[in-house]
């Protein structure tokens, strides 16, 4: 997976997971250690809150259904603790409203039950790597390709590229997210803000006619699929 | 219809009511029967106390100016100082004046004898053998010790007021009472009639049978409102009951089947453990298969969500076709890649009442429908224009259209076309569009007389913000 020969040099990433499901807690444990991620698992919150007040981790996935609390509540008490931590809420519950809820009880990412465990690393890569300044920056520049999102001009070793509006998203979130993989559900809600899944290759179509545009003249290909998972922007 | 019993109706508040309101009348009526009669009598106790004054002032002044045997000569009836019997029956039918003059030793000295009083204003009896009729009477003293007495027969119209007061007031109750019992008893009887249908429908409801419905009979009144409106509720009831039935229905094809085919392979991937190929095999099928199932819960998910209305609560307003230029811009490179034509016509800025989400959802499914089954190489259009107050959404396709005998299923749950029965898709989709254009209220229709299978939802435009 891109990414992991990155974390893999540096000291493994810790995550803490709150889950009472066994069955799912150790399908995530094994899933997470093997692309070298350092796992505690908690089937308690309460026990969960209290070790998270003394130690550091990389990221928290907490399942929403805990015995005796609702997830939501202890989002909100530990941002109220002034945890920071990323936090990647996991939910059988699907509805239309759920999502907003979570993410406005602080989690950063909000993940419907099943998925794929690609889609996991995926999004939890992401929101690990994020530096906060990306949102706000202007200029984003990987390699030879340059995207202004005030001026909306997009170029490639000094040429300017022509794209559409949707297209233009696209790069810009692949650019945000450089290194690490973004999912086909990911850019749906990044890109189209659609909570639902349409049936058509709606990410594919769009996401061909941007890789010709920056691709195809160069040598290096900067736009990569990743198959069964999404596709990822690398330097060159 | 059986007739309702006694004490049902006794107990209803239109039988109370109308005791009650005719109780009050009654004592209202005899409150003000009794006050006019009371005030008649008193006018005609003025009035024969005004005539007596007027007799005892005219002898008086005869008395003291003329003497004493004035007095007498303007008293006696004809030749007798002393009345007759007989002509008190005169004085009594011509209502005249009573009269009689004493001396100190109330010897009569003039007058009728038979009039006695020794108060100042009294009613008294004559005495007289035949008469009892009673005789209102004064009697002034003068200084010779003299004493004249005057009276008058009460008169014949202070009886007739008394005996009409209590004539009416017996009438007012023994025929008002039982009257307003009896108008009691069968207005309440035609409220405990009507509502008694209504009860009726709704306990055969309770029992299971969800197509009773309450009978109107016409007037359109209350009763019938409350009934249309019963009515309206078990309709719905019955829509959400199919839908559930219908759910059952396809949960045990739609859904079981997949589970059914994972079961399968999972059992050939422990008979072809030594086989890394067949096992890859297996578990990319099971894989897909587990995909589709999911794919189809989350869209019933969202089917019911949609079909239980909440999601009204977040309404807003949006400029759909603002929405509609962005799904054509998405979908105008999908179409192409699957070799088919996707053209637009919107008219700009019509802003309706609703749920952008869920409205972008419906024109996606709309797309993906047509992408699906239109012919190779057909031409796909999304027209949005304004007609009127309303703005109307079409999305079609030029061929080969849904044939005749599906037309009417195409939007029920897990109906799919024939051709897409092997394609990847659960038959929902269409019904999310009906839903979705319901919640709006507003309906998705099919076109008839058309090439291809086209759609039409027209929605109710709001102004648009200046």
């Amino acid at each position: 997976m891109p990414g992991d020969a990155v974390l893999a040099t540096h000291e493994p990433m810790r995550v803490m997971i709150i889950e009472d499901d066994d069955e799912t807690a150790y399908f995530l444990e094994r899933s997470l250690q093997e692309h070298n991620w350092a796992v505690l698992r908690f089937a308690d919150p309460k026990a969960a809150m209290l070790r998270l007040g003394g130690e550091a981790f990389d990221a928290i996935i907490l399942d929403r259904m805990l015995p005796g609390m609702d997830g939501l509540d202890a989002l909100k008490l530990l941002r109220a603790a002034n945890i920071t931590t990323p936090v990647i809420m996991l939910t059988a519950r699907s509805g239309i409203d759920d999502r907003v809820d979570g993410l406005d009880a602080g989690a950063d990412d909000y993940l419907v039950k099943p998925f794929a465990m690609s889609e996991l690393l995926a999004r939890l890569r992401s929101l690990v790597r994020r530096p906060p300044i990306v949102a706000e920056e202007t200029l984003l520049e990987v390699g030879d390709l340059q995207l202004n999102r005030v001026t909306r001009a997009v170029s490639r070793a000094g040429t300017p590229l022509d794209l559409s509006p949707l297209e233009f998203k696209l790069l810009d979130c692949l650019m945000s997210n450089v290194g690490a993989v973004a999912t086909r559900t990911m850019l749906l809600e990044k890109v189209w803000g659609y909570n639902f899944d349409p049936k058509t290759s709606l990410v594919q179509t769009h996401m061909s006619r941007l890789r010709a545009k920056v691709d195809k003249d160069f040598e290096h290909e900067m736009i990569a699929t990743v198959r069964g998972v999404g596709y990822v922007l690398t330097a060159p | 219809m059986s007739s309702p019993r006694l004490s049902v109706i006794t107990k209803t508040t239109v039988f109370q009511l109308v005791l009650y309101a005719s109780a009050g009348f009654v004592v209202l009526a005899l409150l003000i029967l009794w006050g006019l009669g009371w005030l008649s009598i008193q006018q005609i106790d003025a009035r024969e106390q005004a005539r007596i004054d007027g007799v005892l002032a005219a002898a008086t002044e005869i008395y003291e100016e003329q003497g004493r045997a004035a007095l007498i000569a303007e008293i006696q009836a004809e030749e007798d100082r002393i009345w007759e019997e007989d002509f008190i029956f005169e004085i009594l039918e011509q209502e005249e004046d009573l009269i009689v003059l004493r001396n100190e030793e109330f010897d009569p000295l003039a007058g009728y004898p038979g009039l006695h009083t020794d108060e100042e204003f009294t009613f008294v009896l004559l005495d007289h053998p035949e008469i009892d009729e009673l005789v209102r009477a004064e009697l002034i003293e003068f200084d010779t010790g003299d004493t004249l007495t005057v009276g008058r027969f009460v008169p014949q119209d202070r009886y007739e007021v008394w005996s009409f007061m209590i004539f009416a007031s017996i009438a007012l109750v023994v025929i008002v009472m039982p009257l307003s019992l009896l108008t009691g008893y069968f207005l309440s009887r035609n409220v405990v009639r009507r509502l008694q249908t209504i009860s009726q429908t709704a306990e055969e409801v309770g029992q299971g049978k969800l197509i009773a419905r309450a009978p109107l009979n016409g007037s359109g009144d209350e009763f019938d409102r409350l009934s249309m409106g019963l009515n309206t509720m078990l309709d719905r009831l019955q829509v959400l009951n199919r839908n559930i039935e219908a759910v059952s229905i396809g949960v045990a094809h739609d859904l079981k089947t997949p589970i059914a085919n994972v079961q399968g392979r999972l059992e050939l991937m422990r008979r072809d453990l030594s086989n890394p190929a067949l096992l890859e095999e297996h578990i990319g099928v099971a894989e897909t298969r587990i995909g589709q199932l999911l794919r189809t819960f989350e869209a019933l998910l969202r089917l019911g969500e949609v079909e239980a209305g909440k999601r009204k609560e977040a309404f807003d307003a949006f400029d759909l076709s603002s929405a509609a230029q962005e799904i054509v811009e998405n979908y105008e490179a999908v179409f192409e890649d699957g070799d088919k034509f996707l053209t637009s016509q919107i008219d700009p800025c019509l802003m309706i009442q609703g749920d952008r989400e869920l409205v972008d959802q419906l024109m996606a499914n709309l797309l993906e429908n047509a992408l699906e089954h239109a012919r190779d190489a057909a031409q796909v259009f999304l027209r949005l224009t304004s007609d009127g107050e309303r703005a109307v959404l079409t999305i079609g396709d030029d061929g080969p259209g849904i044939p005749p005998p599906m037309r009417a299923r195409i939007f029920e749950r897990f109906v799919r076309g024939d051709a897409s029965r092997t394609t990847p898709g659960n038959g929902l989709g269409l019904s999310l569009v009906k839903a979705i254009a319901e919640l709006h209220g507003t309906e998705v229709q099919l076109l008839e007389d058309q090439k291809g299978a086209v759609f039409q939802i027209s929605f109710s435009k709001i102004k648009a913000l200046p």
